[in-house]
């Protein structure tokens, strides 16, 4: 036994002391780590979505417009809310590729990101606080302290407009779009359902779910929220 | 973010992970309080790694590059957990007990004296005592010099004897009784 007694107290208090990596495998298994890890590397950001979705709706109908058409496109480059308040992401630079890391945060998000980053400062610049952009899955980003006017929209992203949004509907929008996303092709009718099902999921009341199209036999769905007319709608298109 | 990345870069990615998750877990179950969350901790600390590929450094420095990023997620998950629960963390020694776990009540002083401690102090402690890292591997992962190290821990080992109010060179009648752990 060792002799300096932090080490047996240490030791002690060690949980993990007459762990196996065995029984750690049982705890995490290195399989479903790695499975967890590539899904979340691969996972298809909102943006990529809705720009598809854009692509495939266009051409059915001018109704649908809010979430489909191009001015959503637009609007999301110039203001946005949050939906995904847990995550913070501190940049180095301005730039997308550069580092950054997660984080949570209480407080000023930028004032957490600087005291988290260390960010140069810089006196005269027009943002000498910083940029908070909304990424495409929702979260906030915080950019050091720049002289340029635009960083968000330099990076192609949304000024975050001090908005965070209604979490239970963001986890509805998110749900319902993960759910097209890995059937781009159900019908209608299965999408009706599945859209109620996750309203009553995330408890959502007095939302309404309507169907446009000529009800073809061989027809996709793909949809459109439109949050504050608390209605979906799910809009036929037929490939080729 | 530079997620796209070529095929030897992502065998590269898998060899790190089968490598080095475990040693991970145990640093996270050591101080964390469920499973769920050491995983979570484990995941986080590698998805950050795939962010900063560019800085990964030589394989003899690697897992103290990870305890570094692993340290930071932790502390990002405490200040979440605590902002949840602040009075039981100020009153809490920062590893809680795991689910079935028993710690006898002689050992309460110990935990508070520790948990008194700075967090940074604590930490020190911990890298020392539970991952047995030497002064020059701790150096790496917090970015500070050996000798800082060496200052701090003293300070924190002095802290932590002030605290308990009895002298540690005495080995301390301990008896820490554990459950069984979660599987």
């Amino acid at each position: 036994m060792n002799n300096d007694p932090l080490q047996n107290i240490f030791d002690r208090l060690d949980v993990t002391k007459n762990m196996s990596d065995a029984d750690l495998e049982t705890i995490m298994p290195t399989e479903r780590l790695l499975e967890r890890l590539n899904n979340e590397l691969n996972r298809k950001p909102v943006g990529w979505f809705r720009r598809k979705i854009l692509r495939r709706t266009v051409v059915i109908t001018a109704t649908t417009v809010l979430v489909l058409a191009g001015s959503a496109a637009a609007i999301s480059l110039l203001r946005g809310p949050v939906r995904d308040v847990t995550r913070l992401s501190c940049f180095a630079k301005i730039s997308l590729t550069s580092g950054a890391d997660v984080i949570t945060y209480t407080s000023n998000p930028l004032s957490a990101c600087q005291s988290f980053m260390h960010w140069p400062l810089v006196p005269s610049g027009s943002s000498p606080n910083g940029s908070l952009c909304v990424l495409s899955n929702g979260s906030l980003a915080a950019f050091p302290p720049s002289r340029k006017d635009q960083v968000c929209a330099d990076l192609g992203l949304a000024v975050f407009d001090g908005h965070i949004a209604n979490l239970k509907v963001a986890a509805f929008e998110e749900s319902t779009q993960n759910y097209f996303t890995a059937h781009p092709c159900m019908s209608p009718s299965v999408a009706r359902e599945e859209v109620q099902r996750l309203l009553t999921k995330y408890d959502l009341t007095g939302w309404h779910v309507t169907v446009t199209g000529k009800q073809s036999t061989n027809a996709c769905a793909t949809l459109s929220i439109q949050v504050s007319l608390r209605l979906v709608d799910i809009v036929e298109f037929v490939i080729g | 973010m530079a997620l796209v990345k070529d095929e030897e870069t992502r065998t590269e990615y898998a060899r790190l992970v089968n490598e080095h998750s475990k040693t991970l877990l145990r640093y996270s179950l050591r101080r964390l309080d469920d499973h769920a969350s050491c995983e979570d901790v484990v995941a986080e600390t590698f998805l950050i790694v795939w962010r900063r590929w560019d800085d990964l450094p030589t394989p003899d420095k690697e897992l103290f590059w990870l305890y570094g990023i692993a340290l930071r997620v932790l502390s990002n998950h405490r200040r979440s957990r605590d902002r949840r629960d602040r009075l039981y963390a100020r009153i809490s020694f920062q590893r809680d007990p795991l689910e079935g776990e028993d710690i006898d009540v002689d050992t309460e002083p110990i935990l508070r004296a520790i948990g008194e401690l700075r967090r940074s102090e604590q930490e020190l402690l911990e890298f020392v005592y539970w991952e047995r890292l030497t002064y020059l591997e701790i150096a790496i992962i917090l970015g500070i010099s050996e000798n800082a190290v060496g200052i701090r821990l003293n300070r924190a080992k002095k802290n932590l004897k002030a605290r308990l109010g009895v002298p540690l060179d005495v080995n301390p009648n301990l008896t820490i009784h554990r459950g069984e752990a979660e599987s």
